[in-house]
């Protein structure tokens, strides 16, 4: 199969065990309706929360070349066992681990096979966290996971030594590891795990290599990269105003509130909460019924709002974490000092509910217009994106500027943009056609405020860009017409200049140095 | 004729007007020209890897459908879940929203809004309700407004107290000193109730390891940026004061603009050593000097006791010698500057240097001084110049078989560059100085531009200038002024043709060599 695009060169078994399968494999998953297999990494293995059966675990899983939003828990009884899994090899162990296993602060995840404490092992830590004060994550976290047993753990030993590693093998029963468990007299208990907890304790001075290496080959090679702990989603859902909605990605809230079954998010604010108990108690004193700017834009019930990072910063920041559910590529590594947050609502007796929204660079040094642009999923594929384009793009107008989203695009934001694009410069060819006018693509980009490269973009996928009689001219075909007439005459929501009142902000140097 | 690659120009000029037509209307557009024609794709802005992805492609081949049969077919990318509605929507959202008819101003912030920030939990719900039955019947309820406050209130000044306490939970304020904090009217009210709630509080507040109970984003813990910068729940840090955020661009360039900054910054420090090694030396020399002229004084003074007259000729030479030194390595310029540049090269053509005339007038009215009562015998009363410093490194190579002679120099130029100058010259004695001809040589040391190719080469690496014709006016005042000093008058009525003819003809000669 595709054993050579993996950077390692990987093990293909065929057939195996639930036992056998390590965060990793490679192998075929039962996937959608009506279902069928596809191929799909297991990015992480987690107990079953449900299950009475202690032994039985969840796998997440990535289905190869599907979007990351699919990637999901599955039961074991998905997975096709007796077809081909891919191993992956394992790393050479030549990173400090203790050091990593103790910043991603792991033993906190219960999703992670590392979390798989035994009750009584995480019993300890926490008075232990309690008495010294040293509060890992392990300590706070609500949700306590019942143990693998070893029997997993040895199977799993089986398999790599099939590739050769048998020499790592020694490591599960050395003395070593016992006295690090001492306090724990459960048989169950999973040794990489102790490891694992006391290193996060203790620090990892008293490792011996063997214990590194057995470190590593139990708790699997994802989880151990930081990195890797962004690529299991770590929130199932949100409830958000009357909606409940299943989230994509991984998405920065308290590492606290990590797999929480439904985190509780006050639909005016944004704050968010692990509990039913606590939303209402914050909804009881909560008085906000829109978003806390400035309405820039009014039009039947939709509004926009201007918000600035650097005024609103806890609402800015709710709502990037909000939205970091759903964008996979946006980043929140920096605060949202530099950016205004353009909020669209739509108003009802409760409030103006939000539906999505677009951050902007106060400066942009590339030209672009929208930094992040998201609708809430709940409103998604009834035209609010569009809406929330075309206003991108009227307040380009009115700053007199060319602009453009900033790149990476989503899949989702790729067909938005580009059926944006293609309707307003259809529309606007129409009448170029009609009229009979030359028109330039700086002519395009003027009027409609799309950088060239996007007019070209889309006159491309238009196929409108022909070499007749020696030079390039624009053809539109019948369908293209067709498309655009059709499209005309449904109603929809469009953008009204006219009630635009939004003059843009300038900000001085320095207001800018200290974003 | 399959790629268009013979066509280079497959840019469209974007102020290029382009006709618009219908398809309709051109039935002779011939396709398989365009396709030739055609420009290349430009990129999606979708990431490589996830441009592959078979829902992406599935929807963009249907919208390329739609495009060129008609075909409408609304294809969507299936997303999660989010249909689904709560029930009791009611019960946390009830305040009716009446908007104002004008736009909306807002400048509250979502703490101004949200009251009180500490919300409770199940736990502390179970505890108050706990609390409350236990109390006595004649004794005050606590609400959950009232509890809430209570524990903010202890949250927040230790907080504000002790902000690093999960680095160090022995700290944990006691209740003495909160209470002291319960100032205001609401919380005076709370005071002795807050008492009970105060280890109840503690016991939460220790069991999250001196963390606020309530979990915070880890968007400005120190211990965290220090310890991981990886971290993926680490967020909104701030920005070092750097207006451009970060792109892959930006990157680029400010890579590219440190670059040449180092590279500069390199090219001066090397500049400025190259400078303090220089000024080294002159100091060296200077103090050379200075012992120098002690000596002498010292060997003119016992000279004059001990009676010795002597020709101190050469004293006169040596002193002369010091002085010019002393001169140049008075100015400590970075870089040298023309007038330098000029007053070195120009002693000895003496085109622009004041100095060098009146030192060569003063030289040779001294010689006329001396020679008063003498006859000058020799047809070359003139004493040649020393031969300054830059010329003397000259080396020449052994003669060249065309006889000439070739000689150079190597010069340490500005940024530490090397340059070897050359010099095509004929060895300054292939005239021998008693023959008739000495005379000549030496004025054509002096005047070296009337030869041309002889001294202009010999000069023209010590001029920043060298690209430009050098123009000379031998009329020009000084060289008139010294050629009237090279003879006497009765010379001068002796020789009845003009000077300038004179010069020229004898010029000449040195270009046939
Ligand atoms: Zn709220």
């Amino acid at each position: 199969m595709s054993a050579a695009s993996s950077p390692f060169p990987s093990t293909i078994v065929v057939g195996g065990t639930i036992g056998s399968i390590v965060v990793g494999c490679k192998l075929q998953v039962l996937h959608g309706q009506p279902p069928e297999y596809r191929k799909a990494e297991i990015l992480s293995i987690r107990p079953s929360p449900s299950a009475d059966d202690a032994t039985r675990c969840e796998y997440y899983v990535h289905y190869s070349d599907y979007n990351k939003r699919l990637d999901e828990w599955v039961a074991p009884e998905r997975l096709n066992l007796l077809g081909e899994i891919e191993y992956p090899k394992i790393k050479k162990p030549k990173t400090v681990l203790a050091g990593i296993g103790k910043e991603t602060g792991k033993g906190s995840e219960p999703g992670t096979p590392s979390g798989r404490m035994s009750k009584n092992n995480r019993k300890s830590n926490l008075s232990k966290a309690a008495t010294t004060g040293k509060g890992t994550e392990a300590a706070s976290s609500s949700l306590a996971v019942p143990g693998t047993p070893g029997a997993n753990n040895k199977r799993k030993a089986s398999v790599m030594e099939e590739e050769g590693e048998a020499s790592q093998e020694k490591a599960e029963d050395t003395p070593s590891t016992q006295t690090l468990a001492d306090e724990d007299e459960d048989e169950d208990m999973n040794g990489s795990v102790a490891l694992d907890a006391a290193g996060d304790e203790e620090g990892g001075g008293i490792f011996s290599k063997e214990q590194e290496i057995e470190k590593l080959r139990t708790s699997g090679s994802m989880t151990q990269n930081p990195h890797e702990v962004a690529r299991v989603k770590n929130l199932n859902m949100i409830q958000i105003g009357k909606h409940e909605v299943e989230t994509w990605y991984f998405s920065p809230y308290p590492v606290e509130y990590a797999y929480l079954p439904v985190l509780y998010i006050c639909e005016f604010c944004l704050s968010y909460f692990p509990a039913v108990k606590q939303l209402g108690r914050h909804r009881h004193k909560c008085t906000l019924q829109h978003p806390p700017g400035n309405e820039i834009y009014r039009k039947d019930d939709i509004s926009f709002f201007e918000i600035d990072g650097r005024k609103q910063k806890v609402y800015c920041r709710n709502l990037c974490l909000l939205s970091k559910l759903f964008l996979d590529h946006k980043t929140l590594y920096y605060d949202v000092d530099p950016f205004l947050f353009y909020v669209m609502t739509m108003r009802d007796d409760d409030g103006a509910h939000l539906i999505g929204y677009f951050s902007k660079e106060k400066e942009s040094s590339e030209q672009y217009n929208v930094a992040c642009i998201l609708t809430l999923p709940q409103y998604q594929r009834l035209g609010f994106g569009r809406l929330l384009i075309a206003f991108s793009y009227e307040l380009s107008k009115v700053e007199k500027r060319l602009g453009s989203p900033e790149k990476p695009l989503s899949d989702l934001g790729l067909l938005s943009y580009r059926a944006f694009w293609s309707e307003s410069i259809v529309t606007l060819l129409v009448e170029q056609q009609k009229a009979g006018i030359e028109t330039s693509i700086d002519d395009i980009a003027q009027k409609t405020a799309f950088q060239q490269i996007d007019v070209l973009h889309t006159l491309q996928n238009l196929n409108a860009l022909k070499y007749y009689h020696g030079q390039y001219v624009i053809v539109l075909s019948d369908t293209v017409i067709k498309n655009a007439e059709r499209s005309a005459k449904k109603k929809k929501r469009e953008v009204d200049p006219k009630a635009l009142v939004w003059k843009p902000i300038h900000f001085t140097a320095t207001q800018l140095r200290f974003l | 004729m399959k790629n268009g690659a013979r066509f280079r120009n497959r840019k469209i000029n974007n102020k290029q007007p382009l006709h618009v037509y219908k398809a309709v209307d051109i039935p002779d557009l011939d396709e398989s020209v365009s396709l030739q024609r055609s420009i290349p794709q430009t990129e999606t802005g979708v990431d490589k890897e996830e441009e592959s992805e078979h829902h992406l492609q599935a929807a963009i081949s249907a919208s390329n459908l739609s495009a060129t049969t008609g075909e409408a077919t609304a294809l969507y990318i299936p997303t999660p879940d989010a249909s689904r509605k709560i029930d009791n929507y009611r019960d946390f959202y009830s305040r009716p929203f009446s908007e104002p008819s004008t736009l909306i101003r807002f400048s509250s912030t979502v703490e101004d809004c949200i009251g009180c920030p500490y919300n409770m939990d199940d736990d502390d719900d179970k505890w108050l309700i706990d609390f409350n039955e236990k109390r006595a019947a004649g004794e005050e309820k606590l609400d959950e407004d009232h509890f809430e406050m209570i524990m903010w209130q202890f949250e927040k000044i230790t907080n504000e107290r002790v902000p690093y306490l999960q680095l160090d939970s022995g700290q944990i304020p006691l209740f003495e000193d909160l209470k002291a904090t319960f100032t205001v009217p609401q919380l005076l009210a709370v005071k002795t109730i807050a008492a009970t709630v105060y280890p109840y509080w503690l016991e939460r507040r220790v069991k999250r390891g001196g963390k606020f109970i309530t979990p915070q984003l880890k968007a400005k813990q120190f211990e965290e940026v220090i310890r991981n910068e990886s971290d993926p729940y680490l967020c909104f840090r701030r920005r070092e004061s750097k207006p451009i955020r970060k792109t892959r661009r930006t990157d680029q360039q400010s890579i590219e603009k440190l670059r040449k900054l180092r590279m500069e910054m390199e090219s001066a420090r090397s500049l400025l050593e190259m400078v303090s090694r220089r000024e080294k030396v002159r100091k060296e020399s200077l103090v050379l000097e200075h012992m120098i002229f002690d000596q002498r004084s010292k060997v003119r003074e016992y000279r004059r006791n001990l009676g010795i007259k002597d020709d101190d000729d050469d004293m006169q030479h040596q002193k002369k010698k010091i002085r010019k030194i002393g001169e140049t390595s008075a100015t400590i310029r970075i870089p040298l500057n023309f007038k330098d540049r000029d007053s070195l090269s120009s002693q000895d053509d003496g085109r622009k240097d004041r100095n060098g005339m009146s030192s060569i007038e003063s030289e040779l009215a001294k010689r006329r001084e001396d020679d008063v009562g003498w006859e000058d015998l020799t047809d070359n009363p003139y004493q040649q110049f020393p031969v300054p410093y830059a010329q003397q490194c000259f080396k020449t190579l052994p003669q060249q078989r065309n006889g000439k002679y070739i000689s150079f120099r190597k010069r340490m130029g500005r940024g530490g560059r090397i340059h070897l100058d050359r010099q095509f010259a004929r060895p300054r004695n292939s005239a021998p100085k008693d023959s008739p001809h000495g005379y000549y040589e030496s004025l054509k040391d002096m005047f070296g531009q009337y030869d041309g190719i002889n001294t202009f080469d010999k000069f023209r690496f010590d001029d920043d200038s060298y690209d430009q014709d050098d123009i000379v006016d031998d009329l020009r005042d000084g060289m008139i002024r010294y050629r009237c000093t090279l003879l006497s008058e009765t010379d001068l009525r002796s020789l009845s043709t003009s000077t300038r003819h004179h010069f020229i003809s004898i010029g000449h000669p040195g270009h046939s060599q």
